[in-house]
């Protein structure tokens, strides 16, 4: 099936930092080093194209760690074989973010 | 503090987003802004950087605000919108059309500028992979920053030591020539090249062939003959412009072959260079862009280097050197090559090397460029000060009119329109505002870009190059929409807040307060700018005042000069001959009817020529010793300093007896002078003996006068130390010859001609011009500035002035009722007209303060085109706060005095 969106090298950053295991806006901000204006728009896009799922925090844990309920992204199927894509074009950004990959984490 | 102001930002960005999405992005962005602050708190000073990156992050939630509102819109919503931004702009035509008008000649000016600015100094050069492409200056202590070009001798070590040129020509700086052969001899402007020169540049010609390298080479024993040895030479290769191709040769393609004579020396022509083809000239290097012929040089560079042959003033080494740096070599590579090279040439130094000398690289497209770049810097930085006194006045206008139109929001906002929606279609009309108005500036920008390159000054080079392109047209979009930004953004925001109960029960509009001082605020801005352009202007009124009133040192009206060639086969062979021949043509000029007086000189005052040379002191050492002794050289005859209007302030002029060769005598300028007299006073210098070089050797002369030191260099250059030599000491081949007379200098043109063809038909006068054209020609720049700032500034004030009279008429309207009860109450109109003005003067007196402030603050960057005069005199800041407060006191002055005629009855009545 063909994809929705443009694999570019910003959008393939994102979607490996979300794979690593940054979930939520400035975290993949910070994890990606992209320019700050260029982060949501790519989220925006790949949410509304179905890469990429966003939920809401649940409200009791966030309390817990005293801060408001954040919005996490996770990747869909089709955000995982998009990622998968991504290494295999980009290389290099699979020595960024697979290195650092949660084992525990798929 | 902080957090009000982000989540304020969150706050308006959230405005934007469609309200279905709204609630879900501010607390997305809530969450993640108060997180992060959250893990700042209690970092102190140590979290100050942290703090600013929050806000610019935060910031750009307004981009994802825009990207959600814009995902959300289609194509024919966007249309719609359009359509109905266009209708509300047509209910206002006197508003829309003012807008648009401003709009359309602010961004006209700018991109007309910027197209000339972009030709002159960005657009890469039209040769073959241009970035590669860069001249070689050299550079001493004494004249850091100011290039000096690279004797020939140097440029054969720098072409065997330096790795990283793919090739390095050299070009003469001597660049005037005869054509002769069939029919009348011909001055034509002649440069003298290595065969390399269009290989470097990667031009062919579109005739024949360029030049090769070897081409016209003498053999040693030839290159070596003395300068008056005029035997014939074998013949050399010349390449014609297109321009004299076609005027001297009808265009004629059997012109490749044919046997002409260049300086009396025989030459065949091999090509013809096609019609678009400029030689990209340095700035400062004495190249004209425009040049007739081209032929090798005719000695081996390296040959000259062992042989280390003096320079003197008619085979003057000294050339610019434009060199292609290798494919992949940057220039900071090859630039440590020529430092080495440098340090080489220190060590192997002539004498007279001066101290701190190196060789530095530079891009050849800026070197074209440097001259004229601070000049349009300015001018696109006056365009931009006129667009953005625009955009403010703009802002105003569309301010007042979305308050007039606070009634209609308050009913579409009571009937659940959404705020954003508000703001979005504000921002729409102010979009579809910039798009007009951005369409007719380009039109304008177009129309108007070729009158501008006839009006500028000619000395500005790669003026042919100037035409709206793409780079134009994007600067043009850009500039529109920032346009946008600045006029666009506050109204938008304004046209939210509105309450719809408050308007509807028919109280004051909406924030009427917050939106005056906003005006006020967009009015002291307007006017502060206004100060700026003013400011300026005065400054360059000052600096064209302070260059007429420059003590020259002569006395340039009603001189005609021209230069002469003596440069013939069978002619003109020893000093003693040209001597004799300048001698007689001095003589029959003299006789012409009104001539006061005639000279001749080496080298022209504000000819852009120079030649310098060591000296010393009797005494102290021999030539060379001290590299701070150098002066400027000028061989001259005894009539010269007359024809110039040069005083002798002590001693006397050349006379016919200083000819003798065994009694060498000079003059020295006043500056000179001091130097050697020290405290006493500079008459003393005479009679003192002074060492020069004389044809390549040291001799001892005898100071005879002093005379007035002058602005040979330039009107803005410090006079620098000379020394005149009699003519027939050291007789140059290329003079200028000036003929001072008490009529009129056109006349003379005729006669002058007349006489020199009497006596050589075979001689071809070059450049006839007064000596008056030179010295303003210096000031022209300048004065083009002038013109144009004026014209910038008085359409600024006219803009800042409207401005004024908005604001106060909109300030009397809406105190309206108060001024009718104080009216009634008794007060005069005299005290209500105060009241009234008291505001609009505060405003005009804090926009001139901060006006002020900023020229103090950039004047520095445009210090190289203002001289002698500084924007803290107190001439001109009156000057200025006295034209922008008397603007301000106009623009109010009108609408005050209505609104103090008011009568309290009809107000009352109102009620």
């Amino acid at each position: 099936m063909p994809r929705a969106f443009n694999l570019t090298y910003p959008t393939s950053t994102v979607l490996l930092a979300i794979r690593q295991g940054h979930r939520y806006g400035f975290d993949i901000m910070d994890a990606t080093g992209l320019p700050d204006g260029t982060v949501y728009p790519i989220l925006r896009r790949l949410e509304k194209r179905g890469a990429l799922e966003g939920a809401w925090e649940d409200e009791e844990e966030a309390r817990a760690e005293g801060r408001p309920a954040r919005r996490y992204y996770a990747l869909t199927r089709e955000g995982e074989a998009a990622a998968a894509e991504a290494l295999e074009r980009f290389p290099v950004l699979g020595r960024i973010f697979d290195a650092g990959r949660d084992p525990g984490f798929t | 503090m902080i957090r009000r102001v982000l989540f304020t930002v969150i706050r308006l960005g959230s405005l934007v987003v469609p309200a279905g999405r709204r609630e879900s992005w501010r607390r997305e962005w809530s969450a993640e802004v108060g997180y992060a602050l959250h893990t700042l708190e209690g970092r102190g000073r140590r979290g100050l950087l942290a703090r600013a990156s929050l806000i610019v992050r935060t910031c750009w939630c307004l981009t994802d605000a825009a990207w959600v509102r814009a995902e959300a819109v289609s194509v024919r919503e966007i249309g719609r919108r359009v359509r109905s931004a266009w209708r509300g702009l047509k209910r206002t035509p006197g508003v829309t059309a003012s807008v648009l008008l401003t709009l359309a000649v602010g961004i006209g000016a700018c991109t007309a500028l910027f197209s000339v600015a972009y030709a002159v100094l960005l657009r890469p050069l039209p040769f073959p992979e241009p970035s590669r492409l860069a001249v070689i200056w050299a550079e001493t202590r004494s004249a850091v920053g100011r290039p000096l070009p690279v004797d020939a001798p140097d440029v054969a070590l720098i072409r065997e030591q330096a790795r990283a040129f793919e090739g390095i020509s050299f070009v003469r700086t001597v660049t005037d020539g005869t054509l002769d052969g069939e029919g009348e001899a011909e001055s034509i402007a002649l440069a003298r090249v290595t065969g390399n020169f269009f290989d470097v540049l990667g031009v062919s010609p579109e005739l024949g062939r360029g030049l090769k390298p070897g081409d016209g080479r003498l053999t040693p024993a030839q290159a070596a003959r003395d300068d008056d040895d005029l035997t014939p030479l074998p013949p050399t290769a010349v390449v014609l412009s297109h321009g004299l191709w076609v005027r001297r040769f009808g265009g004629d393609p059997a012109v490749l072959g044919r046997a002409v004579q260049i300086d009396g020396n025989p030459a065949v022509v091999v090509g013809v260079m096609p019609a678009e083809f400029r030689v990209p000239a340095p700035a400062g290097s004495g190249i004209p862009s425009e040049i007739d012929a081209w032929t090798p040089v005719r000695f081996d560079l390296s040959l000259l280097r062992r042989t280390e042959r003096l320079e003197d003033q008619d085979s003057r080494n000294g050339g610019i050197v434009l060199a292609r740096l290798r494919n992949g070599v940057s220039a900071g590579a090859a630039s440590r090559e020529l430092a080495a090279a440098s340090t080489s040439l220190r060590r192997e130094s002539t004498a007279g090397r001066e101290a701190g000398f190196r060789l530095v690289l530079a891009p050849l497209r800026d070197e074209v460029g440097r001259a004229a770049r601070p000049l349009l810097l300015a001018l696109l930085g006056a365009a931009g000060l006129v667009l953005l006194v625009g955009c403010l006045n703009v802002a105003g206008l569309l301010l007042a009119r979305s308050l007039a139109r606070g009634r209609d929001r308050a009913v579409r906002v009571a009937m659940g329109a959404d705020r954003g929606r508000l703001i979005l279609d504000a921002l729409t009309e102010a979009g579809v505002l910039a798009v007009l108005g951005g369409g007719v500036g380009v039109a304008l920008a177009v129309l108007g870009a070729p009158r501008l390159v006839g009006l500028l000054p000619e000395s500005i080079p790669r003026l042919s190059e100037a035409t709206t392109s793409l780079p134009a047209l994007a600067f043009a979009a850009l500039v529109a929409a920032l346009s946008v930004l600045v006029f666009g953004t506050i109204p938008a925001l304004r046209a939210a807040r509105v309450d719809p109960a408050l308007v509807l029960s028919g109280g004051r509009s909406l924030g009427t307060r917050g939106a005056t001082s906003i005006r006020m605020i967009l009015v002291g801005g307007q006017l502060a700018l206004v100060t700026v352009l003013v400011m300026g202007s005065a400054l360059l009124l000052r600096t064209v005042e302070n260059l007429e009133r420059t003590d020259l040192g002569f006395q340039p009206d009603g001189v005609m000069t021209f230069d002469l060639s003596l440069v013939l086969r069978d002619g003109y062979r020893g000093p003693a001959d040209r001597a004799r021949f300048l001698s007689e043509l001095e003589q029959r000029l003299s006789g012409l009817p009104g001539v006061r007086a005639v000279g001749t000189t080496g080298i022209l005052p504000l000819s852009g020529r120079r030649f310098e040379q060591p000296y010393a002191l009797a005494g102290q050492g021999s030539l060379g010793a001290d590299p701070g002794r150098r002066a400027a050289f000028r061989v001259v005859t005894g009539g010269y300093f007359r024809a110039v209007g040069t005083k002798v302030l002590a001693g006397r002029s050349f006379i016919p007896a200083d000819d003798d060769q065994n009694r060498r005598v000079a003059i020295v300028d006043e500056a000179l002078a001091r130097r050697i007299s020290g405290r006493h006073p500079t008459a003393a210098a005479v009679g003192t003996p002074i060492l020069i070089p004389v044809d390549g050797e040291e001799v001892r002369a005898e100071i005879v006068g002093v005379v007035e030191s002058g602005r040979q260099d330039g009107l803005r250059a410090e006079s620098e130390p000379a020394v005149y030599v009699p003519y027939r000491h050291e007789a140059s081949r290329n003079v200028s010859v000036l003929v001072r007379t008490a009529g009129s200098t056109e006349a003379l043109s005729g006669p002058i001609r007349a006489a020199l063809r009497d006596m050589d038909p075979r001689l071809a006068i070059h450049g006839m011009r007064t000596l008056e054209s030179l010295v303003s020609r210096q000031v022209a720049p300048t004065r083009f500035f002038l013109g144009i700032l004026v014209a910038f500034g008085a359409l600024a004030l006219l803009l800042a002035g409207i401005g004024v009279f908005g604001l106060v008429a909109y300030e009397a309207r809406s105190r309206r009722r108060e001024i009718g009860v104080r009216a009634a109450l008794g007060a005069t109109r005299g005290r209500l007209l105060g009241k009234v003005l008291r505001r609009s003067l505060a405003v005009g007196g804090g926009g001139t303060l901060v006006g002020v402030g900023v020229t103090l603050g950039i004047s520095r960057l445009v210090g190289s085109v203002i001289y002698e005069a500084s924007p803290a005199e107190p001439g001109i800041l009156a000057f200025a706060s006295a034209v922008v407060l008397a603007v301000t006191a106009l623009g109010s002055w009108i609408p005050a005095r209505s609104a103090a005629r008011t009568d309290p009855m009809e107000v009352l009545r109102e009620e």
